[in-house]
């Protein structure tokens, strides 16, 4: 298991680096000039263009800028916006708001997600087999945006039951964002545990745990559900990154000041490095989730061993 | 029953080889490719025609294609004649989807909307399925350094989330049309269907059709054309119906941010965007494209999953 974190530690590495260096190819090795854009139609004198540029190391070649951004963001620069508060500040400021809103749909994953995906696997091919496999393939088509404005006209001001928009109200103001949130990964959670579940209740141990005499309770709960778990684990670590896109997306519609508010405002503003700054940090998260993940499996699932 | 049921999982290729040892070759692998074509096909077509996923989702695309295609055909009204006076006009039995902010007929943009959705959806979903069957087919027959790099390399671009990656992209393009949003995506996208053509061809490599292909001795090239790849695609079909859907998503949320598609183009994405400042006074706004977008999405879902539980006679 040592040696193992070790190699999934050091094989992160490489990945680290590719993923920083196609942001940063992408975005900083595009034509054009991007200190005489932020001066709009004045011309700039010789003087200041250089000055700028040496501050943004852009005389440097792009390997060597390369390595300086790097740099930056092994020590935690990750940049600033025009207004000169760091990229770094703003994440410390906004990242509780979003951990909650994750927390949030996580509840509502795990709730729906768990119970759909346990009704629609114990019954195959039942009527509330179907009516999940429909259900979560029509949640999945629509798009969080589409979703989000839907439930703000409907439930926020046709019946006004909830907050539309803003985080005055405490956790009650959570709750439509989080549920949109989570939709889509409430959808694949229910699905994945279905497919799994019918897998699982073929298996040999099932039958024995039956005819052992348990409570059908407690074949699924203890035997089948339990190791349905494993793949769902599994896709926790890539719906991070659906969690971190849609949080950009669900943040902006419900005006909540998080993480992804911030990406979002940045975007509006056309404030390129703090969406650089900004993003690179969730993509770092994401890469060391999949991580964690990945040793988290080894624990959960006693089959799967590392040399 | 099993005798059928073992020649539709496999056993087309199977016997094509073992009868190519008795006679000769290059006919019997002819004649043998023809009835495994129809014994895979012709199976899973039996199959969907009969499937109300697949004819349902079948028709919703058919619609939906030709409407991306020929616009004239749903609507005589132009998107672009637009007038003020008729500003947010809600609908009515004239203008069924009623007018939008400029006053321009909403049906009509609506249905012109289709076009930059498929055009983005299929143009990432075909270069994505391209790159990934050859790049694919070359790790898993190979493997050695080729496989050590592609695979590397896909871990790479797979650490990249789709749409957080595209938003860091585009964010910096000034002009980004169908092409540069495609183009975007389609860097982003391949991995996972490299992935999985990557494991089924290794899966597939070790079968006993390919290796008594090889003891005959066919060439590298006709055992990857003839025996691993018809053998190897269907899970990359299926997964690539599934993505033209998810790619269609990805569009309109990047467009929606807009760090995507840019007006004057006509698309759902936009649409949406567009609708979010005036959704108390022009509900309509919101509702047709999403709707359309919605459908569109969902058909392509569907008909991935249809494909899947005809061409995977295990799962029936």
């Amino acid at each position: 298991m040592g040696t193992y974190t070790a190699r999934r530690l050091l094989q992160m590495i490489p990945v680290f680096i590719g993923a920083t260096l196609i942001i940063f190819f992408m975005v900083f090795a595009i034509p054009g000039d991007p200190i005489q854009a932020m001066a709009g139609e004045r011309r700039l004198n010789e003087a200041t263009l250089t000055a700028i540029r040496d501050r943004y190391n852009l005389n440097d070649p792009f390997l060597i800028q390369y390595v300086k951004y790097l740099a930056g963001v092994v020590t935690g620069d990750f940049g600033r916006a025009f207004n000169g508060r760091e990229v770094a500040d703003i994440i410390r400021d906004t990242f509780p708001v979003t951990l909650r809103l994750a927390a949030v749909a996580f509840v509502f994953e795990a709730i729906i997600g768990g119970i759909a995906g346990v009704l629609a696997g114990l019954r195959r091919g039942s009527f509330i087999d179907n009516l999940v496999l429909v259900s979560t393939t029509a949640i999945i088509s629509i798009p969080v945006f589409v979703l989000g404005y839907a439930l703000q006209l409907v439930v926020g001001v046709r019946f006004d039951l909830l907050p539309i928009a803003g985080i005055r109200d405490g956790w009650i103001s959570f709750i439509m964002p989080g549920f949109v949130l989570g939709a889509v990964s409430l959808a694949y959670i229910a699905r994945l545990l279905r497919t799994s579940l019918v897998e699982n209740l073929q298996a040999d141990y099932i039958r024995t745990a039956t005819s052992k005499g348990l409570s059908r309770f407690r074949v699924v709960g203890r035997h089948g559900l339990r190791n349905s778990l494993i793949p769902v684990v599994t896709y926790l670590g890539i719906d991070l990154g659906t969690l971190m896109a849609g949080a950009i997306i669900t943040e902006g519609i419900f005006n909540i000041p998080g993480v992804g508010g911030a990406v979002f405002d940045a975007i509006r503003q056309q404030e390129t490095p703090v969406v650089v700054g900004i993003v690179t940090i969730l993509v770092i998260v994401f890469i060391v989730a999949n991580l964690l993940v990945d040793l988290l499996y080894g624990v959960l699932d006693p089959r799967i061993r590392y040399e | 029953m099993s005798d059928s049921g073992s020649s539709e999982v496999g056993g087309g290729p199977v016997d094509d080889d073992a009868a190519a040892g008795k006679s000769a070759q290059s006919t019997a692998a002819a004649s043998g490719a023809e009835v495994a074509d129809a014994s895979l096909w012709g199976d899973a077509w039996r199959h969907l025609r009969r499937s109300p996923l697949f004819v349902v989702s079948a028709t919703l695309l058919a619609i939906v294609i030709v409407m991306a295609i020929f616009p004239q055909l749903f609507t005589s009204a132009d998107p672009r004649d637009c007038n003020l006076s008729r500003s947010l006009v809600r609908p009515s039995s004239d203008a069924w989807f009623g007018y939008d902010v400029l006053g321009c007929d909403y049906y009509a943009r609506t249905v012109y909307g289709a076009r930059a959705s498929i055009a983005v959806g299929l143009t990432v979903a075909i270069s994505a399925s391209i790159i990934a069957v050859i790049l694919g087919s070359l790790a898993g027959f190979y493997r050695g350094w080729i496989d050590s790099l592609l695979s590397r390399a896909t871990d790479v671009v797979f650490a990249l989330p789709t749409l957080l990656a595209g938003i860091v992209i585009l964010s910096v393009m000034e002009n980004r049309g169908i092409p540069q949003v495609a183009f975007v995506l389609s860097i982003l996208g391949w991995p996972t269907m490299l992935r999985l053509m990557r494991a089924t061809v290794m899966s597939v490599a070790e079968t006993d059709y390919v290796q008594s292909a090889r003891a005959l001795g066919a060439g590298d090239l006709r055992i990857i054309t003839r025996h691993v790849l018809p053998n190897a695609l269907t899970p990359v079909i299926v997964y690539a119906t599934i993505f033209v859907g998810i790619i269609i998503t990805a569009e309109a949320a990047l467009t929606f941010l807009g760090v995507g598609l840019q007006l004057p183009a006509i698309s759902w994405g936009l649409a949406i965007s567009n609708a979010q400042s005036r959704l108390l006074q022009a509900p309509h706004l919101l509702f047709f494209p999403g709707l359309f977008l919605s459908v569109t999405v969902f058909s392509f879902i569907l008909m991935g999953d249809a494909l899947r539980d005809a061409l995977d006679p295990k799962l029936r």
